[in-house]
């Protein structure tokens, strides 16, 4: 028999998971702005150009999941360190978890707005 | 539970000892204290279950009591003590020729005794002074002496008692020469009020004789002040004497991780008037670091003094030749109906003070309730506040 | 010993029934030796004798006179009064509930505390018949503990989180971990593995550093989690009590609200520290989502973009960079250093980890801050 795993432990760590992921994928961001988009990002072209490689679309399209994640956990904790009761508990996590859905729906149709060369 | 209504005056050892022992007489109780409960005397005891040898040789009642109630509280408060034992340590050849009597006063009140070479007593406690001749290891203990009464508070409360600190009585109701209540201020609602009583208790310890004279009666107890010096660091296990006559600086007592050396000895009128000379801080850093010398270089944390409630006259000088023991007052004998003192004793004895007294209000309201209080077990302190 | 001085002490005063509550100051006479309990006894005896306060053993081992001096959480028993200036503000604990004056309510305290399940026992000291380990007067114990409730009113968490079980109680827990002694370990670390458990803490630390007897309850909170988290799979115990017992309200709670993360009296680092990753994890949310609105103008051409990159260069719009690059640094590598101490790494050097912090987050700043002017000009 194992000890049963708490919500509340799974939640803190994948707080601390998320929030370790997005200090390395921010690292992996600076390197590769300054490789990949020599020059920087100032024209619109540099910057389509920029998010046509598969790499960056990938870094970019994994950083808006994981730092909407972070987000929306931190925003939790705020909410429970004001002593949210259990019962509404749900409704809360119900709520982050649309925002997390509606944020990252959209900022990956941007993306794909942005690859398409939209405009 | 009888119609019978007691009040108590004083939120001490005693006076938790006693609701808790007329409450399970069935007794109904009102405890009432000025400030907080265990605010006086009682909170400020260096912290030692008395096996007795300190009064061995030369107030053997006071042993006697000591022993018999040390043994009964280990029974009905689990968890309260540290069991660590004591050591009488004997630094001197005047140390040792204390020893003969000290033995004999031991075997002659019940108190446990065994000797042990210095080789002995070091290898138990590395810190004592290595220059020891000898050490004879007693039954004392570590208690903490808020949580203690606490338990007595607690208990009481939770079988009916009720339990008033920030009360302060101002005066006593009499009808003719009998006393029939208390008049008391509530300083947190800042209201005056009586309590009516079929008898009064008086167990306000050093300020006991204050009390007594607003039923125009006297008791002769003496507030006789200690001073205390805790510092920082455990640096025995036990609980460290010295082997001779009981006297200043003589006992180090372990606590958490704190030693505290204790005591001076002098009489003041006043007990709400109570100095902390710096001599006498100098004098218990210099005795104790006779037996332990590490004390000499120890950090002060606190340095305070709590007025002993001793029973004698105001003639006493020092009060080192008054007794430990206690002394109980119906003052009917003085034409006062309804009204008792309890003075004296100590915190290791408060239980036996407590049945002591409880018989006589109960003899005095014409119940026939004995005494239990060597038999239920104590409820933890914390219950006191849940 | 020098003569006595005045100092002009401002008591908190409370009764119930009052619209709210004030200050009374009181001239006290003191030496280099009085304390603040000595002041407040001579005023009650002197000045005011309905003035409530606790106290018992007058020498930091029965826990009673817990009070904040100038925004402090100390023993007024072993809190001298010399040296703080011509004023000194006393005030009671926070978090709990005002009974009056000076004095709260240990009832929710003692209510938390027993369901830890600590065993009322001390007396595992080694008795004569044992030998004491040698150092012996260094060792502590969790019997150390005073219950003094000096942590519970200093914790930024127990400030607004009524649930909060608080670090006290999850120090006993990790003593009964530790230390069963008959108790049964996995039914304290069901108890605190719970939303309002340990996972609350955010390591402020302000526990360890009020507590007057070094007992530790911000480390022993980490090392429950690090049980928790990475530790052997406990035995599974019964369940765990997730709420508070419900006692009857005795007084205003007190519960200090969010003015506890902006109050700067008498904190140490740990807390500043919490605060400055609270407040720069809410700027960062509101930051994600303006970017995101801002990006759409990517979707709508070259144009609109250019524009927006051109008001981008202002100065304005680069201090606004600036104070964001600040917020990622902070949040990021403190971020790091609460992953590392919350799971019980390093818990003993959560101060220098904070200094540390602080320097490679000014470093990186100003390296990026001179990269960004640069890449203006």
């Amino acid at each position: 028999m194992t000890y049963p795993t708490s919500r509340a432990k799974t939640w803190w760590l994948l707080q601390a998971l998320s929030g370790l992921a997005l200090v390395l994928l921010l690292g992996v961001h600076f390197v590769a702005q300054h490789y990949v988009a020599q020059g920087g990002l100032r024209t619109y072209a540099q910057v389509v150009a920029y998010v046509r490689h598969p790499a960056v679309a990938a870094l970019e399209a994994a950083f808006l999941v994981v730092v909407a994640v972070h987000a929306a956990l931190g925003l939790r904790a705020v909410a429970l360190d004001f002593g949210l009761p259990a019962a509404r508990q749900r409704g809360l996590n119900a709520a982050l978890a649309v925002g997390v859905v509606l944020v990252v729906g959209y900022g990956l149709w941007l993306l794909a707005q942005v690859r398409g060369g939209a405009g | 539970m009888s119609a019978y209504h007691v009040v108590i005056i004083g939120g001490g050892a005693t006076g938790a000892a006693l609701a808790h022992d007329l409450t399970l007489r069935g007794v109904q109780v009102t405890l009432v204290e000025r400030g907080e409960v265990t605010s006086g005397t009682t909170g400020r005891h260096h912290g030692l279950l008395h096996s007795g040898a300190r009064y061995a040789v030369k107030d053997p009642e006071s042993a006697r009591e000591c022993i018999q109630e040390n043994q009964i509280l280990r029974r009905i408060a689990p968890g309260s003590f540290e069991l660590n034992d004591g050591l009488f340590v004997a630094l001197t050849d005047e140390d040792l020729a204390y020893y003969d009597d000290f033995m004999e006063g031991c075997a002659n009140t019940g108190i446990p005794t065994r000797t042990l070479s210095r080789d002995e007593a070091l290898r138990l406690e590395p810190n004592l002074n290595p220059d020891l001749k000898l050490a004879v290891q007693v039954p004392d203990g570590t208690m903490d002496a808020m949580r203690l009464p606490l338990r007595f508070l607690a208990t009481a409360k939770h079988n009916g008692a009720r339990v008033h600190p920030f009360h302060q009585v101002t005066g006593l109701v009499f009808q003719g020469r009998t006393v029939a209540g208390v008049q008391v201020r509530d300083h947190r609602r800042g209201r005056d009020f009586t309590i009516a009583a079929d008898l009064v208790v008086n167990a306000a310890g050093p300020w006991a004789e204050h009390v007594a004279r607003m039923a125009g009666v006297d008791v002769p107890v003496v507030p006789s002040p200690g001073v205390l010096v805790a510092v920082r660091g455990r640096w025995t296990n036990m609980v460290i004497n010295r082997l001779h006559r009981a006297g200043d600086g003589d006992i180090v007592v372990p606590q958490r991780t704190l030693s505290v050396i204790g005591t001076s000895s002098w009489v003041v009128d006043d007990p709400d008037h109570l100095d902390v000379p710096e001599e006498h801080i100098r004098l218990m850093y210099e005795k104790g670091a006779e037996m332990i010398p590490a004390l000499a270089r120890a950090p002060m944390r606190a340095a305070w003094a709590a007025a002993r409630p001793l029973v004698g006259s105001r003639q006493a000088q020092s009060g080192r030749e008054l007794s430990r023991t206690f002394k109980v007052f119906d003052h009917a004998a003085e034409g006062v109906e309804g009204f008792v003192t309890i003075v004296g004793g100590k915190a290791t004895t408060a239980r036996i003070m407590a049945e002591v007294t409880a018989d006589l209000v109960v003899r005095k309201l014409g119940l026939d309730a004995p005494c239990r209080t060597r038999e239920v077990v104590l409820l933890p302190h914390t219950a006191y506040y849940t | 010993m020098s003569s006595p001085s005045t100092v002009q002490l401002r008591v908190f005063r409370y009764k119930p029934g009052d619209p709210a509550p004030h200050y009374d100051t009181f001239a006290v006479p003191v030496t280099p030796r009085t304390t603040v309990l000595e002041a407040l006894q001579a005023i009650r005896r002197d000045q005011d004798p309905s003035l409530m306060l606790r106290h018992s053993c007058h020498h930091a081992s029965c826990g009673t006179c817990g009070l904040r001096v100038d925004g402090q959480e100390v023993l007024a028993c072993v809190t001298p009064l010399a040296d703080r200036g011509p004023v000194v503000t006393v005030e009671p604990l926070q978090n709990a509930p005002l009974l009056g004056d000076l004095v709260v309510d240990m009832g929710p305290f003692y209510a938390v505390f027993t369901q830890a399940g600590m065993p009322l026992v001390r007396s595992t000291e080694a008795t004569a018949a044992s030998r004491p380990a040698a150092g012996i007067e260094r060792l502590t114990r969790f019997e150390n503990c005073l219950e003094c409730g000096l942590c519970v009113s200093t914790c930024p968490v127990a400030a607004t989180d009524p649930l909060y079980l608080g670090p006290a109680a999850m120090a006993a827990a990790w003593r009964v971990v530790q230390e069963p002694r008959g108790q049964n370990p996995a039914r304290a670390l069901a108890w605190v593995d719970q939303e309002h458990g340990c996972w609350r803490c955010h390591l402020a630390f302000e526990c360890s550093t009020v507590c007057p007897n070094d007992v530790q309850p911000g480390q022993a909170i980490a090392a429950l989690r690090q049980r928790l988290a990475l530790g052997e799979p406990a035995p599974p115990g019964p369940a765990a009590a997730a709420t508070r017992p419900a006692l009857a309200p005795t007084g205003p709670a007190r519960r200090v609200g969010l003015r506890a993360w902006l109050d700067p009296r008498g904190r140490d680092v740990g807390y500043w520290a919490f605060v400055l990753h609270r407040l720069t994890g809410l700027a960062l949310v509101v930051y994600l989502l303006l970017h995101l609105w801002v990006l759409r103008l990517l979707a709508r051409g070259p144009a609109a973009w250019d524009e927006f990159i051109a008001l981008a260069r202002s100065p304005l719009f680069l201090a606004l960079d600036g104070l964001l690059l600040f917020g990622v640094l902070f949040h990021g590598l403190n971020g790091v250093r609460v992953a590392l101490v919350g799971l019980g790494a390093a818990a003993r050097r959560q101060r220098g980890l904070f200094w540390a912090v602080l320097l490679l987050t000014l470093l990186l700043l100003a390296a990026g801050v001179a990269a960004l002017v640069a890449a203006v000009h």
